[in-house]
C-alpha cells in the first residue's frame, strides 16, 4: 500500500526510477511525475522513451525496482516493488505531468536555477507510463528515521 | 575519463542520484548531495546515513549515478566501482567543511554529518 503520507511528495517532488539486472548492470531514469491508483497498491511513473531504453531492457529481465522521490524541505521516500507493466500516456495523464513538470520549473527557477535550463531539462513531455506494484515503502528523509519501513 | 565539462557537475549546487543493487538483485535508488571530483578517473561520494546504499557497496561494488551541471541542466551518468574509503585527511576534510556548511544553510546541522570519504572508480561518463 502507498501511505497517505508520501501522496504530496509523489505528486511534487524529484523522481528518480532504478531497476538492476545483475551485480553491475544498474540504471536509473528521471520521471516527470507519477500518479497513483485509486487502491493505492501501484504507482506509475512517467518518463521518456528517448531516455529509458536501458531501463526498459532491463524490466524485461528482472522485475525489481526502486522508485525514490524526494521535496526541497527534504522530505523523501523509497518505494521498492516488482514491475507491472509499461503503456502510453493517455491526455489526462500527460496533463498531470505537465502541471508537475510547470510547478517544477518555477520552484527549481525560485531557488536560483536559470529558468531557460531548467525549462530546457523538464519542459519535454514523457510519452509512457511505468507501472509497479508496491511492496515496501521506506523513509529516506534525511535523519534518524532514514531507512526505516513505513508499514 | 573525466573531463573539465563534467566539473560543475560536481559542485554540488543540484542533488545527485545513486542506484546501488544488493546481492540479490534488488535496487536501491536514492538522493546525495555532492559527487566529489578526486582525480580524472576517481570520484567521492558522502558516506553519511544513506545506509542501505553502504550496505548495498559493501556486497556489490557497483553503482550507477547521475550528476547534473546547474548552468545548463545538462546530465552526466557514471558507472562507478567502489573502491576504498577515507575517514581523515585532506578529501575527508574539505568535504566534511563543505558538507557542514550546506547543512548550516538548509537547516540540517547535526545530522548532515560526514562518516567517512567513499572513493569510487569511475568506469564510465555518459550523456
Amino acid at each position: 500500500m502507498v501511505p497517505l503520507i508520501t501522496l504530496n511528495a509523489l505528486s511534487s517532488g524529484l523522481g528518480h526510477f532504478g531497476v538492476a539486472l545483475n551485480h553491475n548492470y544498474i540504471r536509473h531514469i528521471d520521471t516527470y511525475g507519477a500518479i497513483v491508483n485509486d487502491a493505492k497498491t501501484n504507482i506509475t511513473c512517467f518518463v521518456r522513451s528517448s531516455e529509458s531504453s536501458d531501463v526498459l531492457n532491463i524490466l524485461k529481465k528482472s522485475t525489481k525496482v526502486s522508485y525514490y522521490v524526494g521535496m526541497i524541505t527534504h522530505e523523501a521516500y523509497n518505494f521498492k516493488g516488482e514491475f507491472q507493466e509499461i503503456f502510453n500516456l493517455d491526455s489526462d495523464a500527460l496533463d498531470i505531468s505537465e502541471n508537475y513538470r510547470n510547478n517544477l520549473i518555477d520552484v527549481l527557477s525560485g531557488l536560483g536555477l536559470d529558468k531557460e535550463a531548467v525549462k530546457s531539462r523538464y519542459q519535454d513531455a514523457p510519452n509512457q507510463g511505468i507501472n509497479f506494484k508496491v511492496n515496501k515503502v521506506f523513509i529516506q528523509t534525511p535523519g534518524p528515521e532514514a531507512g526505516k519501513i513505513i508499514e | 575519463m573525466i573531463k573539465d565539462e563534467h566539473l560543475p557537475a560536481m559542485q554540488g549546487m543540484f542533488p545527485s542520484w545513486i542506484t546501488s543493487c544488493s546481492k540479490d538483485g534488488e535496487p536501491n535508488t536514492t538522493v546525495i548531495s555532492q559527487i566529489w571530483y578526486v582525480d580524472k578517473n576517481h570520484v567521492a561520494l558522502s558516506f553519511q546515513f544513506f545506509n542501505k546504499t553502504k550496505k548495498n557497496i559493501s556486497l556489490n561494488p557497483y553503482a550507477y549515478a547521475t550528476i547534473t551541471d546547474p548552468s545548463n541542466m545538462k546530465q552526466y551518468n557514471l558507472e562507478l566501482q567502489f573502491d576504498h574509503s577515507e575517514t581523515e585527511g585532506e578529501l575527508f576534510d574539505e568535504m566534511d567543511m563543505k558538507l557542514q556548511a550546506i547543512a548550516s544553510m538548509t537547516g540540517m546541522t547535526g545530522i548532515f554529518e560526514l562518516q567517512a570519504a567513499d572513493v569510487y572508480k569511475v568506469l564510465s561518463i555518459s550523456n
